[in-house]
């Protein structure tokens, strides 16, 4: 038994790190969706979910523990515990139940985090798509047409929003609190993330990867505006750009 | 201590060459506590630096490299030392009738390592241009960087030929020098739980090794190893890195749970609950699965969908084996007869702490939730509890524990037990606070956060909360100051235990036994009966 | 004598190395006298963006079809050139010609297509067929290489530039100045890679299509096995514009399999003694 556990061991972390290490740029595959789920009421459903179901596990085994803390406290200086002789069925009933609680449970939630996150890597079709490139210590978001903005992600309100993301330098991570969605970018590969911005209304961007001095300072706001304001933004930019350019 | 006859010169003679692996394993103690303390030393500041917007008392850099301190020393010079070098080092022998470890000498070099490797690290703070990579060391920023990557790359280096050596050393121990009679089935749960952490150690450091190798091969002699570039690829060293560092998170938690194992039996009188299965299933579940869930660290690091769903249903699964360890935890409390000495508080504290922070775990491994509190203050609370916290309570508890062994002296029950209940409100202070801190969207490795500052209530209770954590760890030293000058002599065995390690004298001589004791009618738990 | 022997070694060498680097200078005559960077993709920008879907193309017997039709789910190698180029582009088509079918591992039609699409706009349908001729491309192929041309002519550079593909007339040569370049395409109509002309091998473009089909639902486990081997052990060096072994990825698993071998063989060696 033990001599057959070290090659399957070995097999098993090598096929996971070929697999794992190498996969480039997922650049291409964005599985995309039809109708626009919600990523941050998916979150606080999932969220509320496995609360509870933790706070439960976890108040369940404090007071086992408090009774027995409690109840099997040493009365006398030279008492012993008596331990329980476990039959060999009850040694193995005592393995496999928990096994299959802990295992039960876990699939559980495992089955409700997939759907959320398919939800989280599945931009809708008709996702609007912004390019970010990241650099020590800016964000520098790009729209179609050539129009670039710094560290102020404009975006039309209602409208899916997909960022597809690279870096300058070294690994930045773009994270925005309010929409509950953070991805890493980093020089050499595409990323992506999107997000719903249902409403106008500003909220803030910041960055979760470490990327040395200014890495707190690195900051921005995704700004949702009406899409008619949107678009005469990103008109009058793009007539500066060509006014400029001429 | 030993007494210093032959004058100062012979007594330092002694025991910097010493083979002895007690004394080994007190100066494997020595150094890893002052690697805590000096990272300790760093959090305080760090708290400090936090507790208002804005810059407090320091700037950017000098905070970076205070928290690459902290992070690089707490794991590479305090816990993992202190537990595969003073607990494995000291108890192994002990708790298995050896006369000493089987390479004695290589035992020595390890130690010898190991302090290289502390002074090594502390030159970060005399060297121009320290390392401020963070103890995970991402390129490209490591080599971008102006930092010198060198003093971090080298202390990993040292700190990997000492577990290796350490490891090499002490399984071959287990294998080959146990008592007679000492069969496998009733080894202590620490020395199983031991050699498990040291089998993950020599699987996983060469890795780690190789890569920060080329890390520093990247910065100073011009290759491409992580260069996009060139050919290079950012995320590679993102696996090969979490690739050893998940399992050395098992590597600390084994030695832990062991410890926590051999204290609840002692204090609760009690036979290990399910033995077999806490080894087999616990154990070796932690072994089996530790290698293969790496993935949960890079859940928002750009890895492909399909990795990143496949490794948290592996991620889930480790809650199993660990499930079943604390299941025997708890369950050998039942028909005990559980008296609260200092090292069973710690105990009991631990079971607390970890279930905090092991249930915290499962939203960390659900991808999804994941995404959110990735890179937050969340995740610093979670690894905080479950690692920092409950791995310092087992390593203070089993100090407690084995003080009257390795010193001679008893400590003062009383200020054991404020320290106890001081450091535990300290903690859950600190760290039940710091969830919320990051529930509320504040990354991680923060030297500020003016774009958030409705969290300064929250950070600044964080604060208070470390300062309690520190007077609490200050009582602890004090009453191991005072054990030491002015503690009773400890008999040979203090806590009634039935446990190998306790038959000897106290302190151990050289040889720990005066010949090698007959185990065929031994049993560590043989309790009530 | 000696030191005399050494300076003279000392003067030939330095003679030597101060040579190369003026003949190089002197070799590297300007081909055009274009500015290069006109011409440069600014690969970070557009690696990762969405080709359109609905560009209405005819093939050469002027049948229509959609560039998402082309695509049908597996990775596409779109190569932009035109008619009456007397430059790279006869050549670029001769060279996928010539990997087309000999790519390891990878069935045109079955794992990829390919698609010629012109960007002059004054070529025309017949032309197209003219330029299928003229690259020879046996029947058997027809489904998995087409040459085609815009419907509407006008919307030729709103594609070429959402891939980065720049381009321009000379007035003084008479051609169109344009990058010598294979785009791959996913399955999913995003631009997975740039593989240069005149650089590339056949390996490249093996990899690159591995890499652009790769995890796409549809296509046999086995299929995603092979081609992970290959993205595994490749990685691409943007500088050279091509695959280069994936050295990290085997030494961290080289070193990997040092130390479970060793624990393997000491197991093995515990085991014959305990025997004993």
């Amino acid at each position: 038994m033990r001599r057959r556990f070290y090659p399957l061991l070995s097999l098993l972390m090598v096929f996971g790190l070929a697999g794992l290490s190498s996969a480039q740029s997922e650049g291409g595959h964005y599985p995309t969706a039809g109708a626009i789920p919600d990523i941050v009421e998916g979150y606080n459903h999932l969220w509320r979910e496995v609360m509870i179901d933790i706070t439960i596990i976890g108040i369940l085994f404090a007071l086992v523990t408090l009774y027995f803390l409690f109840a099997y406290r040493r009365k006398r200086p030279n008492q012993e515990g008596k331990p329980v002789k476990l039959s060999k069925a009850a040694m193995l009933g005592w393995a496999f139940i928990p096994i299959f609680v802990f295992m039960a449970d876990d699939l559980y939630l495992g089955a409700k985090g997939w759907t959320l996150w398919n939800t989280y890597r599945t931009p809708p079709e008709n996702a609007y798509e912004i390019q970010l490139e990241s650099a020590m210590w800016s964000w520098k978001f790009k729209y179609a047409g050539g129009v670039e903005t710094y560290n102020e992600l404009r975006v039309p309100a209602g409208k899916p929003i997909l960022v597809r993301m690279t870096s300058a330098d070294t690994i930045h991570s773009l994270f925005i609190p309010d929409f509950k969605v953070k991805e890493d970018s980093m020089p050499g590969r595409v990323t992506y993330l999107w997000f719903y911005p249902k409403e106008v209304g500003e909220h803030l961007i910041t960055c979760a990867e470490y990327c040395g001095m200014l890495h707190s300072n690195m900051s921005g706001k995704v700004i949702a505006m009406e899409q008619g304001a949107f678009d005469s933004w990103l008109a009058s930019e793009q007539a500066a750009l060509t006014e400029g350019g001429a | 201590m030993s007494g210093s006859k032959g004058g100062i010169g012979k007594f330092l003679r002694e025991w910097i060459f010493t083979i002895d692996h007690k004394r080994v394993g007190i100066l494997y103690l020595i150094g890893s506590l002052a690697a805590f303390a000096v990272a300790g030393l760093m959090a305080m500041l760090m708290r400090i630096e936090l507790s208002s917007v804005g810059p407090t008392i320091t700037d950017p850099n000098t905070y970076n490299v205070w928290l690459y301190f902290h992070g690089a020393a707490m794991i590479l010079g305090f816990q993992i030392p202190a537990l595969t070098g003073f607990f494995a080092n000291w108890l192994i022998p002990l708790q298995i009738g050896a006369k000493d470890v089987a390479f004695p000498r290589l035992n020595a070099l390890s130690l010898w390592l190991f302090w290289m490797g502390i002074v090594l690290a502390l030159l970060t703070f005399v060297v121009p241009n320290p390392p401020d990579i963070m103890w995970t060391a991402y390129p490209p920023y490591s080599i971008l960087s102006p930092g010198n990557t060198a003093f971090y790359s080298f202390t990993v280096l040292i700190m990997g030929f000492a577990s290796i050596a350490g490891g090499v050393n002490l399984i071959t121990t287990i294998i080959y020098m146990r008592a007679p009679g000492m069969r496998w089935g009733k080894l202590n749960m620490f020395v199983w739980c031991t050699m498990a952490a040291f089998i993950l150690q020599l699987i996983f450091v060469p890795i780690l090794g190789t890569a920060v190798t080329m890390i520093s091969m990247d910065k100073y002699l011009g290759t491409t190893f992580f260069s996009p570039t060139s050919g290079g690829d950012v995320l590679l060293y993102q696996n090969l890195f979490w690739f050893y560092s998940h399992p050395a998170v098992y590597v600390i938690l084994l030695p832990v749970l062991g410890i926590i194992f051999d204290i609840v039996a002692t204090f609760a009188r009690n036979r290990i609950f399910n033995y077999k299965v806490a080894v087999y299933g616990g154990v070796g579940g932690i072994l089996l699965v530790s290698g293969e869930v790496w993935i949960h660290h890079l859940y928002a690091s750009g890895m492909p969908n399909w990795i990143r769903i496949g490794m948290m249903m592996s991620t889930l699964l480790i809650s199993v084996p660990v499930g079943l360890c604390v299941l025997s935890i708890i369950g050998t409390l039942y028909r005990g007869a559980i008296e609260f000495k200092t090292p069973m508080l710690y105990a009991v504290g631990f079971i607390f702490l970890f279930l905090i922070g092991g249930l915290t775990g499962i939203p960390l491994a659900l991808a999804a939730l994941d995404i959110f509190i990735h890179d937050t203050h969340f995740i610093v609370a979670h690894f905080h509890y479950v690692m920092a916290v409950a791995g310092t309570f087992s390593i203070i508890g089993g100090i407690y524990y084995y003080w009257p062994k390795f010193t001679g002296k008893m400590y003062n029950e009383t200020l054991g037990k404020i320290g106890f209940v001081i450091t535990f409100i300290g903690v859950n202070i600190t760290f039940f606070a710091m969830f919320f801190v990051g529930l509320e969207g504040m990354p991680r490795r923060y030297f500020d956060y003016a774009q958030m500052p409705q969290l300064e209530d929250g950070q600044r209770l964080v604060t208070y909360g470390a300062f309690i954590l520190a007077v609490g760890f200050l009582i602890i030293l004090i009453s191991w100051l005072h054990s030491l000058f002015a503690g009773k002599p400890a008999p040979d065995n203090p806590w009634g235990s039935k446990s190998l390690e306790w038959t000897t004298t106290t302190p151990p001589g050289p040889g720990n036994w005066p010949e090698v004791p007959d185990c065929e009618d031994f049993d560590p738990y043989g309790y009530g009966e | 004598m000696s030191v005399l022997r050494l300076l003279f070694l000392l003067s030939i060498l330095s003679l030597a190395v101060s040579v190369v680097p003026a003949t190089a200078e002197y070799v590297q005559v300007p081909e055009n006298s274009h500015d290069p960077s006109i011409l440069k993709i600014d690969e970070t920008s557009f690696l990762g963006a969405k080709v359109r879907g609905d560009y209405l193309l005819s093939d050469g017997a002027g049948r229509e079809f959609t560039l998402e039709s082309r695509i049908d789910s597996k990775p596409m190698v779109l190569v932009l050139s035109y008619y009456e180029c007397d430059g790279v582009c006869p050549t670029v088509n001769a060279t996928m010609k010539e990997m087309f079918s000999s790519i390891e591992g990878h069935v045109p039609g079955r794992d990829f297509s390919v698609l010629t699409l012109s960007f002059d706009k004054t070529d025309d349908a017949l032309e197209m067929g003219m330029f299928e001729e003229r690259i020879g491309f046996p029947g058997a192929l027809e489904g998995a290489w087409k040459v085609a041309i815009m419907k509407n002519p006008e919307e030729i550079e709103t594609l070429t530039k959402s891939v980065g593909f720049n381009f321009f007339w000379s007035n003084s040569d008479k051609v169109f100045a344009h990058p010598n370049v294979f785009i791959v395409l996913t399955a999913d109509g995003r631009v997975s890679r740039y593989l240069y002309g005149a650089q590339m091998k056949k390996k490249d473009l093996g990899i690159a299509i591995a890499e652009a089909g790769f995890g796409k639902t549809g296509r046999s486990k086995i299929k995603d096995l092979s081609d992970l081997y290959l993205i595994a052990c490749y990685s691409y060096n943007f500088e050279e514009g091509s695959y280069t072994i994936n050295y990290p990825f085997f030494i961290g698993v080289g070193s990997f399999f040092l130390s479970a071998g060793f624990i393997f063989i000491s197991i093995l060696v515990f085991k014959k003694r305990a025997r004993r």
